[in-house]
């Protein structure tokens, strides 16, 4: 059985062939430890890591490649975005369709710093109305943290229109762009981000396990964790300078080898055509559900609005089973629940029933696995499991 | 007169390697090496070029916006003869 993967939301699978390949290279002919000793091959592994971090500040649109910072995920990005700005008493506005990686470091900051943490509500399809933002930014506000597409319903946010509001307002901007980078046009200079985190195994192609922040000019962040940087050796205190201030310890060198090529890759396809690879695949899926019964789509259902993931229910059926029964029975892979996103449930109507079934196609989808994925759901719309009582 | 070569030191590798790049796109001739520990530098790598390309090397790096932190000439036979250059 052939399987269908679409679950590229959680991680993108497959990768280019680019992407396996960097990463055995770096692995079997490099090696040695970026930005720590002086000789060749030690050298050939900082190069790797300057090209991923020029070819994402080139991307991004961030002028200054050393403010591109390497970490192990997304969610460390933001982590140190937060924990690193914010200051007891800060108050920091959000969205109801923000992600745990989001949510939980908020939390802890509002137990442990006394951060006032302002919630705005998004649609029931999960979309963020910029006057709202207006509105609940007229308190003084350090930060407006928001994702720029969310990894339940796909909705985009407007990223620049809400950043250009708080700006006016003297809150830095903090973007989740977990879902958007690589799929999605960003640019940090023109928007006037002031932190950006992004996962590398998504959009960006690369290995689990690599992620990033961008660092914007003017900002002053804490670092989350201190160490060796390969820099300042002689001195006990962490170095100032990006991108060595937040990179302590020594990198993921096989994993950047891996993200450079990935967003190589995005480049050398150039990000509308990829948008528009994606927004094919979206209307494809939208199409079949539309055409299963008993089918509820959650979020935009419009292609235009929303980035490569779909979240629906099916009358009759736990989302988890329904998940269970299209990989087992039929080699779809899709993820059901909640998505560590309780709360763009609740915005979305779907947290009383348990969530959402959810497909999210990448690059390497294709049209018949989509077909293939629309007659099984009419084959189980038609056959609900019948439950003892 | 004793051969001399130019020794430019960094805050950190990221902009060691950057140099190095940027000065070759440049056709300038120039080598990463271990920074001596006769210099204090904050970063362990370092770019030697030669002392005619210097000029040429400042102005790329300055339009490119390369940080650099110390230019220092150094000379060869003799290393720990080492002097700022200006």
């Amino acid at each position: 059985m052939d399987l269908a993967y679409l679950d590229n939301a959680a991680t993108s699978h497959p990768k280019p062939e680019s992407v396996y390949r960097a990463l055995d290279g770096f692995m079997r002919d490099i090696g040695a430890s970026p930005g720590r000793s002086c000789h060749r091959l030690a050298i050939a592994a900082g190069q790797c890591v300057l090209d991923a971090r020029e070819r994402i500040a080139a991307l991004f649109n961030v002028r200054d490649a050393a403010r591109v910072v390497f970490t192990a995920s997304c969610t460390e990005a933001i982590n140190t975005a937060l924990k690193g700005l914010l200051h007891p008493g800060d108050r920091v506005v959000t969205t109801s369709m923000e992600h745990n990686a989001v949510m939980r470091p908020l939390h802890t900051l509002a137990r442990d710093r006394g951060i006032v943490l302002d919630v705005v509500p998004c649609s029931p399809r999960g979309v963020l109305d910029p006057a709202d933002i207006r509105r609940h930014l007229a308190s003084r506000t350090r930060a407006l943290v928001l994702s720029h597409a969310s990894n339940v319903t796909g909705s985009i946010q407007p990223v620049a229109e809400a950043a250009a509001i708080a700006r006016s307002c003297g809150a830095v901007v903090i973007v989740d762009a977990a879902q958007s980078a690589g799929m999605l046009p960003v640019d940090v200079t023109g928007w006037g981000i002031g932190l950006l985190a992004f996962s590398g195994h998504k959009g960006l192609l690369g290995p689990q396990g690599i992620g990033g922040l961008v660092v914007g000019e003017g900002i002053e962040l804490d670092t989350l964790i201190e160490g060796g940087t390969g820099s300042m050796s002689t001195n006990e205190s962490q170095p100032t300078m990006l991108p060595d201030k937040f990179e302590s310890g020594t990198a993921n060198g096989p994993g950047i080898a891996g993200l450079g090529a990935g967003v190589a890759h995005v480049t050398s396809q150039g990000i509308d055509a990829v948008r528009a690879t994606l927004a094919t695949l979206t209307a494809t899926i939208l199409e079949e559900l539309a055409a299963t019964p008993g089918v509820t789509v959650h979020g935009p259902a419009d292609p235009t609005r929303q980035t490569a993931v779909i979240s629906f229910a099916l009358a009759g059926w736990d989302v988890a089973e329904a998940s269970r029964i299209l990989d087992q029975h039929h080699g779809i892979l899709t993820r059901a629940g909640v998505h560590c996103a309780p709360r763009a449930h609740a915005t979305i109507g779907s947290l009383r029933t348990g969530g959402t079934v959810r497909v999210s196609p990448g690059l390497f989808t294709t049209v018949d696995s989509i077909r293939h994925l629309g007659h099984c759901l009419r084959e189980m719309a038609a056959h609900p499991p019948t439950h003892d009582a | 007169m004793m051969p001399e070569e130019i020794i430019v030191t960094f805050f950190t590798t990221h902009h060691a390697l950057r140099a190095e790049r940027v000065a070759r796109e440049e056709n300038i001739s120039c080598t990463l090496i271990p920074t001596p520990r006769t210099i204090s530098a904050d970063c362990t790598i370092a770019l030697t070029m030669a002392p005619n390309d210097t000029a040429h090397a400042r102005t790329v790096f300055a339009a490119r916006n390369i940080e650099t932190q110390e230019w220092l000439s150094i000379n060869t036979s003799l290393h720990h003869h080492i002097k700022k250059t200006t």
